[in-house]
């Protein structure tokens, strides 16, 4: 049994940190000295696991690393080197974001990503700074870029009017879209407790317990020193298109169900599309309409045994692809994943203003998502393959479909139909557009505390 | 659709030319059933051989669908025996047994030389440069679909 000491870990492991603001800073070292200067400076203001947040301690920080930034900190040289280091983690966090392993193709490749400020090799160290206030988060964005700029470290900003991209608290969690967020996590057995099937595994997103020598690598000393209490953290940027998918749910729900008032149409498709309605009920187990009593619309404890063909959630609806639950995986899959589904955990912020009505401002808005898993290829990676092409599943026909909220249109292969079915009737929706837009990835490794200190004083 | 086309450069001394003339002796019996078995599973693979390219390479050619990456941990962890095997006589390359799913990747990659033209249906390799040319008379339909149709 592990027993992990919260004062170690980074707070963003256990916990979302629902906070008003959130600052993303991203910097390059220009050497090894100015790195571990920063790290000193900032390490002690981090956030861990043992903090209470309930009475909203401010600012709350922490800090993430790429694998060039832990490099440049000496912290590999220090242990055994750089080419042992190379072959004791995967590639999959030392390379940039592979775009093919995540689809970001067309619009979405890395070329246009950052807003063309940067590319992602370019950072080396991300800062998550959540706060209570304006002010406060402007103070903190001073200190912070002063700190950098003492140390000759280049800020990394991806606008080009110098503003650092800025979270927000989606307003009762409700994201562009209208869709309600943060109901389902994966429930992690974070005390390690024997016999606990309905819980998932800590070693899915607490690196350096593993035992299982295929994976979460590193595995062996002395790297499992260096990642253990820390999580891998996707940082993926993600623009979505408001105007556009506000005038396809007008449009295609009337086409679908033209005698059915706009309202309702359109809050079934959006429903369909979703696996839950906007409000949040599930529609495995709500499938007419959304409930209004919080107590069914927060509802996350149901599988999929009740809709084994998919007439109440679509198979491919944002949900059933995201958490599978109980659906079965083909064979392949099912040996591909021997301890279950993949699940990461889900830390993002939404950004920009909110748009209503289908006249596009112009203004850019959408999602900062943080995914935290310990093995990208098989957690991350593994999901966003199932969101653009759902060949995972031993039922559904369609092995070309696509998550019709987020797949990218541009993949090869892809299918633009949209099957589902909707008050005793199949429907076959076609012509699926790109309704969000990659903006930049990060691979980054969100460390112990411990590891942090190390990083700062080498050798220590 | 894709096309392995992994070369394995055979070491040219006596003690790996006897192990290639076991192999290919062993293949029917031994090989075979396992690579059939684990390929069916797949349903991933639309045609697959092994050739003995006059004793300097040994070459395992396939038609494939989906993502390299992902699948070649599945058919590491399927076919342990037989790439342990086939890479025992490659030239300068790791056992297989000390091989992480990463390792065994890169390695693939590495070997797995590109065919000439370009992919007519927008495939890209890792670096998103387009794939090597592949004709399919059955255009985009994966082994999936087409099972299902027959
Ligand atoms: C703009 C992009 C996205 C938006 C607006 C979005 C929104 C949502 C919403 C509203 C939910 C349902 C609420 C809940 O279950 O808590 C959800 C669930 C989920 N999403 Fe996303 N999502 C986006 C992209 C992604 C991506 C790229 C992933 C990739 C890993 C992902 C993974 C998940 C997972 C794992 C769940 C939980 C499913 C469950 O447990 O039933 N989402 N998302």
């Amino acid at each position: 049994m592990v027993q992990i000491e919260r004062s170690n870990v980074q707070g963003l492991i256990f916990q979302s940190f629902n906070y008003p603001l959130v600052g993303h800073f991203f910097f390059q070292f220009p050497d090894g000295a100015a790195a571990r200067e920063f790290l000193k400076e900032w390490v002690p203001h981090v956030t861990s696991a043992a903090v209470d947040i309930k009475a909203k301690p401010e600012p709350l920080l922490n800090i993430a690393l790429s694998w060039q930034g832990i490099q440049k900190t000496g912290a590999v040289d220090d242990r055994a080197g750089a080419m042992p280091a190379t072959r004791a983690f995967r590639s999959d966090f030392r390379d940039p974001p592979n775009p093919k392993a995540m689809r970001d193709s067309g619009d979405s490749a890395p070329a246009n990503w950052w807003k063309g400020q940067f590319v992602s090799e370019d950072v080396d160290v991300a800062m998550f700074c959540y706060c209570q206030s304006a002010a406060t988060l402007a103070e903190q964005t001073a200190a912070i870029r002063a700190s950098a700029s003492r140390l000759g470290i280049k800020e990394l900003v991806p606008s080009s009017d110098g503003e650092p991209l800025t979270g927000r608290l989606a307003p009762k969690g409700v994201l562009h879209f209208g869709y309600r967020d943060g109901i389902s996590q994966p429930q992690v057995n974070w005390e390690d407790a024997p016999g606990r099937p309905d819980l998932v595994d800590l070693r899915r997103f607490v690196l350096g317990y593993g035992e299982d020598p295929n994976k979460p690598i590193p595995n062996r000393e002395p790297w499992t020193g260096l990642v253990r209490d820390g999580s891998y953290l996707v940082l993926r940027w993600i623009y979505q298109d408001v105007a556009k998918f506000n005038k396809f749910l007008r449009e295609r729900s009337k086409a679908l169900w033209p005698n059915m008032p706009a309202d309702e149409a359109q809050e079934l498709l959006a429903a369909k599309m979703m696996g839950r309605w906007r409000n949040g009920t599930p529609l495995v187990l709500f499938p007419n309409a959304p409930q209004p009593d919080p107590a069914d619309f927060m509802r996350n404890d149901f599988d999929y045994t009740m809709d084994p063909d998919g007439e109440r959630c679509p198979f491919s609806s944002h949900i059933r692809i995201a958490n599978r639950r109980d659906d079965e995986l083909n064979d392949r899959n099912k040996s591909m994943f021997p301890s279950g589904t993949p699940r990461v955990l889900r830390r993002g912020s939404s950004y920009g203003s909110t748009l209503e009505g289908e006249n596009d401002d112009g203004l850019d808005r959408g999602l900062i998502g943080l995914f935290l898993c310990t093995d990208i290829e098989s957690q991350f990676f593994a999901l966003m393959r199932w969101i653009n092409e759902t060949n995972f599943h031993a039922k559904v026909d369609n092995q070309h479909g696509q998550d019709p909220l987020f797949g990218n249109r541009t993949t090869p292969d892809r299918s633009d139909e949209f099957e589902f079915q909707a008050k005793g009737e199949k429907h076959v929706l076609t012509g699926l557009q790109d309704f969000i837009r990659t903006q930049g990835v990060l691979n980054l490794l969100l460390p112990s505390v411990s590891a942090l200190k190390q990083m700062a004083t080498p050798g220590a | 659709m894709h096309a392995l086309n992994l070369t394995i450069p055979i070491k040219q001394d006596a003690a790996t030319k006897e192990k290639l003339a076991k192999i290919a002796a062993d293949f029917p019996t031994v090989y075979q059933p396992k690579i059939d078995a684990a390929l069916r599973k797949s349903k991933l693979v639309h045609f697959a051989r092994v050739v003995n390219v006059h004793g300097l390479f040994l070459q395992v050619i396939t038609e494939y669908d989906g993502d390299h990456k992902a699948y070649t941990k599945f058919f590491q962890d399927e076919l342990p025996d037989v790439f342990a095997a086939l890479f025992s006589l490659a030239d300068g390359a790791p056992s297989f047994g000390d091989l992480s799913a990463d390792d065994f990747y890169e390695l693939s990659k590495h070997m797995n030389l590109r065919s000439l033209g370009n992919s007519t249906i927008g495939e890209t390799d890792d670096k998103g440069n387009p794939e090597g040319y592949l004709f399919s008379a059955y255009e985009r339909r994966t082994v999936e679909d087409i099972l299902k149709k027959l």
